[in-house]
């Protein structure tokens, strides 16, 4: 008896702890869309922001813009060093004072705050190297804000799930770098862009790393890396900060949420287009 | 075919093998057998240095056909010891490609010599017919027994002079394991095999010549009738007399 009161009453704890996570998704998406609702137009998103204050009117295309490109820069350069540190720590690192090494930094840079990200950027990038407050500058900083995140989630799915297949093939006289392109990236491709994008979002939606490095409460959508440029959460930030407008806050967070969301969406689909391609 | 001078083995601080000596008798079955933990499979992956790749070590010698595999070039003596491993993993394409992929490696680029090689070394393994319908289907969805033969015939393909199989029954009933032996007794005409094994009823069955081992050492290295009416260990004797 006490054992099936035991059994019911931890099915239960795991069902309500499954809705609430549910539950406060929905209830966030519902409650700042409700809160924006008014401003949310197709206007909102392809106009530039005005009034006076800037951002109490008009939209936020250019912030909309300099997110995707602020994203897709830093997922690229962060991306590709996670990965790459990934692969090292996964199948090249045979000397074992090394991996120790890279596998502490990664889980140091993990740990650091991010405001310490775009500190550093500021003090190397901007002030010691002159660049200027840039798409370029901020990129930099976010990247190596998603290197852990991407080499941490890379390195599991590069062990867990391929390195059976890496034996297996070094057994039939095979070489790693064979294996690597033939096999293992091809068939970690979609598990790996699932994490990039994830990555992507993470430094999407980070204000700290891009407040002293590249972004601005007005500009046009950047033309060349050295440009400033708005972002998303950054326009929020100076929205909520200076009381300008928490219409027009709610209204792009909304939209920044619902973008991220459409990232996730979009990768899940990719992910799941591979498995069923593999298991066919 | 393959001396075996001196051996020892280990991960770190910790020697698995302590100097073994050991010559495998060309186009014969030899069967590795003894406990858990006596160093069967680190013997094993110490023929084709498999065991550096998990982070192990090997001093002393292994010659194969006096050819000092150290001096080898790792991709050289791997497709010439080719290897079986006891959790056969199949590559996640279909049936063809697992095979096609080594055979593009070790350089057959035409279509139709590619197709009659898969065909020719899925033979050998006895899995054409059971499979030859539905070669582009995946490899995954194989049975148990099917993706130990294809393991077998993917190293087929790399023309090894040697195979080296690690268990590759223990995972499998009876109905398969016989189809692996019977497989195994076909190849060893053509190929050098060397089984490892924790069932000396099978050694019994297939091997042509057993290795005894305990503790990292061997005790015995013997024609398989010798072993099985004779054995010279006190350890073997104790074994056997439960089979």
């Amino acid at each position: 008896m006490r054992h099936r009161v035991g059994k019911y009453l931890t099915r239960l704890a795991c069902f309500l702890l499954g809705v609430s996570a549910i539950g406060i998704a929905l209830f966030l998406f519902v409650y700042v869309f409700w809160k924006g609702r008014g401003v949310i137009s197709l206007s909102f998103l392809l106009d530039s922001p005005s009034g006076v204050p800037v951002g109490t009117d008009g939209g936020i295309f250019p912030a909309l813009i300099g997110s995707i490109f602020l994203g897709g820069l830093s997922a690229l350069m962060g991306g590709l060093l996670g990965i790459g540190a990934a692969l090292y720590l996964a199948f090249y690192s045979d000397r074992k004072w090394l991996s120790v090494l890279v596998n502490t930094a990664i889980l140091g840079l993990s740990g650091i705050p991010s405001i310490l990200f775009g500190l550093v950027g500021y003090t190397l990038l901007i002030y010691k190297l002159g660049i200027g407050r840039s798409l370029l500058c901020a990129s930099i900083s976010v990247a190596a804000m998603i290197v852990p995140f991407v080499s941490i989630r890379a390195k599991k799915i590069f062990e867990e799930k391929r390195r059976g297949y890496m034996e297996e093939s070094l057994g039939l006289g095979l070489s790693k770098e064979y294996t690597l392109r033939k096999l293992i990236l091809p068939h970690c491709a979609s598990e790996l862009l699932g994490t990039v994008a994830l990555g992507m979002a993470y430094g999407m939606g980070a204000v700290a790393p891009i407040l002293y490095t590249g972004a601005v409460m007005q500009a046009d959508i950047p033309r060349k890396l050295t440009d400033p440029f708005m972002s998303l959460p950054y326009h929020l930030y100076m929205l909520v900060n200076n009381g300008f407008s928490l219409e027009y806050a709610f209204g792009t967070a909304f939209v920044l949420m619902a973008f991220l969301l459409l990232v996730q969406l979009l990768c899940k689909g990719v992910t799941s287009l591979q498995e069923r391609k593999e298991s066919r | 075919m393959l001396e075996i001078q001196n051996l020892k083995a280990g991960f770190g601080k910790k020697e698995i093998l302590h100097g073994i000596n050991l010559a495998i008798p060309g186009h014969k079955i030899t069967a590795i057998v003894g406990q858990s933990g006596c160093g069967k499979t680190t013997l094993l992956k110490s023929m084709n240095r498999i065991l550096e790749e998990e982070g192990g070590y090997i001093d002393g010698s292994v010659l194969l056909k006096g050819a000092d595999c150290k001096r080898m070039p790792k991709e050289m003596l791997r497709k010439k010891i080719g290897m079986v491993f006891q959790q056969p993993t199949v590559f996640p394409c279909s049936i063809e490609k697992n095979l096609s992929y080594v055979l593009k490696y070790h350089g057959l680029r035409d279509k139709s010599a590619i197709r009659q090689e898969i065909e020719a070394c899925m033979k050998k393994a006895k899995l054409y017919d059971e499979v030859k319908n539905h070669m582009k289907t995946p490899a995954k969805n194989l049975s148990g027994g099917q993706k130990q033969r294809l393991a077998i015939a993917r190293s087929l393909c790399a023309k090894p002079d040697m195979l080296v199989l690690d268990e590759p029954c223990s995972a499998l009933d009876l109905k398969n394991t016989i189809a692996i032996e019977k497989t195994m007794l076909e190849l060893k005409e053509q190929y050098t095999l060397v089984i490892v094994t924790h069932n000396l009823a099978q050694a019994r069955r297939i091997a042509d010549w057993v290795v005894f081992m305990d503790r990292g050492g061997v005790l015995e290295v013997t024609k398989k009738d010798m072993f099985f009416e004779h054995p010279s260990s006190e350890l073997a004797r104790e074994q056997l007399s439960y089979i």
